[in-house]
């Protein structure tokens, strides 16, 4: 018995290594030939989920039939830590999603310095800052409120101050602004309702950071507050909305009548990927606004574009930037000085906030 | 003369396992290590260190992390070495059914495990929310440092289980009956001559469920809530999206193994105090489990390993409700699987398969023959190769991903996106589970029968295949049970391997929870779990025609 399993065993691990042995690594096939734009493959490292990759896919399907997508997934520290594993031998075109104006330039080894012709369509705020990445898309920054739980409270959140009530203590959910860009998206638009870096600003911190919870990832601040864990979470519109076009019933967006601000996020071409013609197209595409409308019609408008020529759909999910008061961020300063910045709320944090340590 | 060649002969395997050490496993982690005595600007220099020590956000994190892991490590062996008991010297009803929940329980994916706690025993989790409407209980929160105790010592009191099945396996009959003759029974008995002679095996499994629960960073970056563990950190400061610093990452990783190689030596000089030897000539009989005793045994078993698999089964109910994206709506339906089908289901099976087979294999035969180095030939090489064996253990496994990667995509090798590089990644990381388990087993085994049968004429290599191999089988298969598990469900170092090509079911789940489609993410975890079970159903069937029994 014993013989007759090693010997399956062996002939099962030689099939196993015959069938590896004939899997290619993607990329390779093609560096042979060199595909002319609007033909062949691409592959698209992106951090953005279901409903909008299927929305671009879609758009961008109808006007280039012929190429063909490969999609890998992961968020933005993943897939940047992936590429610059992978730099020796790329594999990847290009990336969609979690590239944002406040990376500066610390992404320029593994991204081109080539931006699309239709960045320059963006309005002056909204325009590539380090050449790597072509804009296209705005996160702005909003609080999602469980409405049942708001109700039971007796509260009615519309600003900052209010966040600032006893009973919110342990209730307001939010990212690590160390390793989350939207919880680094939040902390800017606090920055710009109150001034940059003023003391004002940090005594307004450091009485909210006890009603705050730090949770480990960016979309689980308003899964959470929808699953009724929590009753306000410091998050970011094109996250938020996707939970209401979900249909979920018990959840709001609120943006903060203080004012409130975007991240402008946008798309990088990978250094020496494979099909870097057919990624530019794709770039092309994602910042040009047919494309973005193209997409927006599919998504039901739940992502903000740039584009100047871009408009909202009809009975879109987000509220129309009209409608909205906008505040003004400083994104340069806030870039030059994240270090600083971080590290001051890292020591209130330990100080006043969730962290244990006995 | 005989007997110096065969020294040559394991003098030579010593030479080749260190050398493919040296390549697989030093190379890549020394090019990741070298940036943490670097600073941004590429000089020599501590500052990285004196940064993590300066600040008590940092250096809590530690602390934080060894408080609650020696927590968890306790309650494990508390929760699992009874239920080991019960299950090795007792006939109780529906034991293989024990045996597959039990090992299901520590095998959910890092994210989804915890995720389902959550949903069962949050502030609106499902259990909660019945205990307040209906017995009008409130029980504490699942987050911060009680969660993480619970749902990890529920998690590893598995292993604990598997390993103490095995070394009670191995206890001679004969000794129990002698002191059974002197007036020791029951519960001394079980203290002064059970425990004390599965002792190594005590050691090497509170060891992994240290090193496990240490490096576990799914669970308190979901509940955790503000209580910031170790590897959180490391995790962040390598793949988090903002200010990503690798030389400092790189010298939270060099603190983090040097944390484990003190822990790991502590438990070295503990096993080496209690050293015994003894053949399973006669190994243990099951008794039956009668009375009001009998009874407690069960309610225990069943009991805990029921709260254990609780997330698995609701996961698995999960799978079947309607889900748009992150929303659960009402009714039932199989519709994620039939999405599932379309989203590399087959593709994603055949992979985890074939990968965790041949990882497998690998895995066992190398374990054997550093444990044979390390037992039979003890030596200060065999002695490196075992502590560099280990060393993958604590890194999470992220990091040794990205080792991987950035050593091997470039072009002699170019094994970027192959399987070849997520095997290598597999066997590295789940190669100390096997060899601790094949360690402590030789231990256990007197040299007294592989001396007698080099006096009957065989030579030292046919003993070791065809004598102390398969006396040590036991061992094997459940430290090789416990690889396999831990090999299925590998996440963290394929997240940044992987390609549509080498995908595997618990990197399907991943996605789809990264894509938010949340009852995708279910499906993908039931079949997974599905898979497992039956996986090891098949174990079961081979053991018993095995029967190993000298």
């Amino acid at each position: 018995m014993k013989k007759f399993l090693t010997i399956i065993l062996a002939l099962v691990m030689i099939l196993c290594l015959a069938a590896c042995g004939s899997s290619q690594p993607a990329g390779t096939k093609d560096a042979a030939e060199a595909p002319k734009g609007g033909t062949g493959n691409l592959v698209l490292y992106s951090s953005m989920t279901e409903a909008d990759l299927d929305a671009m896919l879609g758009a961008f399907a109808e006007v280039y039939p012929d190429i063909n997508v490969e999609v890998v997934n992961g968020s933005a520290g993943e897939l940047v830590t992936r590429i610059t594993g992978e730099a020796a031998n790329p594999v990847g075109d290009l990336v969609w999603g979690g590239m944002a104006d406040s990376d500066g330039t610390k992404n320029a080894e593994i991204f081109e310095a080539w931006i699309s012709e239709h960045d320059a369509e963006n309005p002056e705020n909204f325009r590539s800052k380090n050449g790597l990445y072509s804009m296209e898309h705005l996160s702005t920054v909003v609080f999602c409120v469980n409405t049942e739980l708001e109700k039971e409270l007796g509260l009615d959140i519309k600003s900052y101050e209010d966040l600032l009530d006893p009973k919110l203590k342990g209730k307001i959910t939010t990212a690590d602004p160390n390793s989350s860009s939207s919880a680094w998206n939040n902390l800017s638009n606090i920055f710009a309702v109150y001034g940059n870096d003023t003391e004002e600003t940090w005594d307004y911190i450091e009485q909210l950071m006890p009603n705050l919870v730090q949770l480990g990832s960016s979309s689980q601040v308003f899964k959470q507050v929808q699953q009724g864990e929590y009753v306000v979470g410091l998050t970011y519109e094109d996250g938020a909305v996707g939970l209401l076009r979900d249909g979920a019933t018990n959840i709001r967006l609120q943006y903060p009548t203080n004012g409130t601000s975007a991240s402008v996020f946008g798309s990088a071409l990978i250094k020496n990927g494979p099909n870097p013609e057919n990624a530019k197209l794709m770039i092309d595409f994602l910042c040009s606004a047919e494309g973005q409308n193209a997409i927006a019609a599919k998504q039901g408008g739940t992502l903000r574009y740039t584009n100047s020529g871009f408009k909202m759909p009809e009975n879109a999910w987000l509220t129309p930037s009209e409608e909205i008061t906008w505040a003004f961020r400083d994104v340069e300063y806030l870039t030059a000085n994240k270090t600083a910045i971080l590290e001051r709320w890292n020591e209130l944090w330990a100080k006043v906030g969730g962290t244990v340590v006995q | 003369m005989e007997s110096k060649k065969k020294l040559e002969l394991w003098t030579a395997v010593s030479i080749v396992m260190f050398l493919a050490f040296l390549l697989f496993l030093a190379y890549p982690m020394f090019g990741l290590l070298k940036q943490s005595i670097m600073s941004a600007d590429g000089k020599i220099t501590l500052e990285q260190f004196t940064k993590f020590f300066s600040k008590t956000y940092y250096t809590g994190t530690i602390l934080n992390s060894m408080k609650v892991t020696l927590s968890v490590t306790a309650v494990s062996l508390v929760l699992g070495i009874p239920f080991a008991y019960f299950y090795s010297f007792y006939n109780l009803k529906g034991s293989k059914l024990l045996f597959v929940l039990a090992i299901l329980c520590c095998m959910s994916a890092p994210f989804i495990g915890a995720y389902s706690w959550v949903m069962l025993l949050g502030r609106s989790g499902v259990i909660t929310q019945f205990l307040k409407s209906t017995l009008g209980i409130q029980i504490g929160s699942i987050y911060g440092f009680n969660g993480i105790l619970l749902v990890q010592s529920l998690k590893f009191f598995p292993l604990v289980f598997i390993y103490m099945n095995g070394a009670f396996k191995n206890i001679d009959n004969t000794l129990l009956e002698a002191s059974a003759n002197m007036g020791c029974t029951g519960v001394p008995r079980l203290f002064k001559i059970i425990l004390a002679l599965s002792m190594p095996t005590i050691l090497a499994a509170a060891l992994m469920v240290f090193m496990q629960a240490f490096a576990d960073f799914g669970t308190p970056m979901l509940i955790g809530e503000g209580f910031q563990t170790f590897p959180v950190l490391i995790y962040n400061q390598y793949l988090g999206e903002v200010g990503t610093d690798y030389n400092f990452a790189a010298a939270l990783a060099v603190i983090a193994i040097i944390v484990t190689a003190i822990v790991f030596f502590f438990q070295k000089w503990g096993t080496s105090r209690f050293k015994f030897s003894m053949n399973a000539l006669h190994p243990v009989e099951k008794k039956p489990a009668k009375g009001v005793i009998g009874v407690v045994m069960h309610l225990y078993c069943y009991l805990l390993t029921a709260i254990a698999f609780m997330p698995q089964l609701y996961i698995i109910y999960l799978s079947f409700r309607n889900c748009t994206g992150a929303i659960f709506k009402p009714g039932y339906s199989l519709v994620n699987y039939e999405v599932a089908m379309g989203k590399l289901l087959g593709r994603s099976i055949k992979n985890t398969a074939v990968m965790g087979i041949i990882s497998l294999a690998i895995i066992i035969i190398i374990a054997v023959i550093i444990a044979y180095l390390v037992v039979r030939r003890s030596s200060a090489l065999n002695n490196t190769i075992d502590t560099i064996a280990m060393l993958p253990y604590i890194m999470p496994g992220a990091v040794i991903g990205l080792s991987l990667l950035l050593a091997f995509a470039k072009k002699p090798f170019a094994l970027g996106g192959t399987m070849a590089i997520m095997i290598l990644a597999l066997v590295i990381r789940r190669l100390p589970y096997t060899i601790r388990s094949a360690t402590a087993t030789l231990m256990q085994i007197s040299m007294s029968i592989e001396e007698a049968a080099i006096s009957l004429g065989a030579s030292k290599l046919k003993t070791f295949v065809r004598i102390t191999v398969p006396m040590m089988a036991n061992g094997i298969m459940s430290g090789a049970i416990l690889s396999w598990v831990a090999i299925v469900t590998e996440l963290s170092s394929s997240i940044i391997l992987y390609n549509n090509r080498t995908i595997t079911l618990t990197m399907s789940t991943y996605v789809a929870i990264s894509r938010g489609n949340y009852g995708l993410a279910a499906a993908f975890a039931a079949i997974l779990t599905v898979v497992t079970a039956l996986s090891l159903l098949l174990y079961l069937r081979i053991t018993k025609s095995e029967d190993v029994r000298l």
